[in-house]
């Protein structure tokens, strides 16, 4: 995949992915990795962005099974943000796809 | 790679950062590793699914394209990070790195890491440019554009300069040799001849005047043959007393000749080689 549209959508994923629900840095790492190609290394530093920009908090969570795990959640501000992308994104891939299928009709 | 290594090399890359959000980025790569592990994971499987802690590094200190890199092998963007310059109570850096550090800053591949840990929020509804940049590796980070310094800063070690010179002794030509021994050294060494035998002629005088004194004192009677002895053995120590005191004058007179005519031998001689 195209390296411009991944480091485009890479936080729209991952304040997507928590929506629903909070996430630990390993779930939201392998997910990612698997579905749109990046190495996991590359979500905690945007994870850590995320939390410095106020969109994201973070605690820690003893696992009943296995070592603790820390968990993301979405702020208020992060709720907001992710409504913004999903509506810039959903407006620009209309139009993207516009034009791509009017191009080849 | 196995978590251990993983953590130290991450860390080493990291060492520009500040130390409390070293240890916080490293704790969570830590967890990362342990849940991977306790679903049945390979160490250094998971550290090749992370990608190289090079490529980790960057997106921390900078700006880096999220790529997909499992291998871990392929290095992003900047090379090693150039020594850094050691300042000394000078206040400037050490010079035995200087060279190697403008080398390292000047390199075209080096970027400045960032000051500040934390990203500038993006201006609102500027929503196209999220996720980290992309730099187009093909052009010239703007950051890169490093002046090539032509290294001249030999001022305060001019020895270690490759084309540095040694200093040539001072010479003199032969007609200031002349007149300057005439006129300088002729007038001066007379004058140090004269205190020096002086100084010598002293001890023998007092000496004489003890040997005197003592050879008088059997026909002295009464309280002047005390006062004769008392002043005889006073005028023998002053002898010796002077005696070391005009060994000295003799011995600097001796050498100070010495020393004149050779200074004066290899400056006039080094001359007429040049000439």
């Amino acid at each position: 995949m195209n390296v411009q549209f991944k480091k485009g959508v890479l936080d729209l994923c991952v304040l997507a992915m928590l929506k629903d629900s909070d996430r630990y840095g390993y779930e939201l790492a392998s997910t990612l990795s698997e579905t749109i190609m990046i190495s996991d290394g590359t979500v905690y530093p945007l994870l850590r962005k995320l939390a410095s920009d106020g969109l994201v908090a973070s605690y820690l969570q003893e696992s009943q099974s296995g070592p603790p795990r820390k968990y993301y959640s979405l702020t208020v501000m992060g709720q907001k943000k992710l409504e913004e992308l999903l509506e810039d994104w959903n407006s620009f891939t209309a139009s993207v796809n516009k034009i791509v299928g009017g191009e080849s009709a | 790679m196995n978590k251990k290594e993983y953590i130290s090399s991450l860390r080493e890359k990291l060492v520009t950062l500040p130390s409390n959000d070293v240890e916080e980025i490293l704790k969570e790569f830590e967890m990362h590793f342990d849940i991977g592990v306790s679903e049945g994971k390979a160490e250094n499987e998971i550290a090749a699914k992370l990608g190289s802690p090079e490529e980790v590094a960057q997106y921390y200190l900078g700006e880096a394209v999220p790529e997909y890199n499992p291998a871990g092998t392929e290095q992003v963007a900047a090379g090693a990070f150039p020594i850094v310059p050691i300042q000394t109570w000078l206040g400037r850096p050490n010079r035995g790195t200087t060279a190697q550090t403008i080398q390292g800053f000047c390199h075209p591949t080096y970027a400045i890491p960032p000051k500040n840990k934390a990203p500038k929020p993006e201006p609102a509804g500027d929503t196209a440019h999220q996720g980290g940049r992309a730099p187009d590796l093909s052009q010239p980070h703007p950051k890169q554009e490093w002046k090539q310094v032509e290294l001249t800063g030999y001022e305060q070690y001019p020895s270690q300069d490759p084309n540095y010179q040694k200093p040539q002794p001072k010479t003199h030509d032969k007609a200031f040799a002349i007149l300057f021994t005439i006129f300088v050294f002729v007038p001066v060494w007379f004058i140090a001849l004269a205190l020096t035998l002086l100084i010598t002629a002293w001890p023998i005088v007092t000496g004489a005047a003890s040997v005197t004194l003592f050879a008088l004192m059997s026909s002295f009677s009464g309280g002047i043959f005390l006062g004769t002895l008392f002043l005889a053995i006073a005028l023998a120590f002053a002898v010796i007393a002077h005696a070391i005191i005009a060994f000295f004058a003799i011995r600097g007179f001796i050498l100070g000749t010495i020393a004149y005519f050779r200074w004066l031998g290899k400056s006039t001689t080094s001359a007429e080689k040049e000439a």
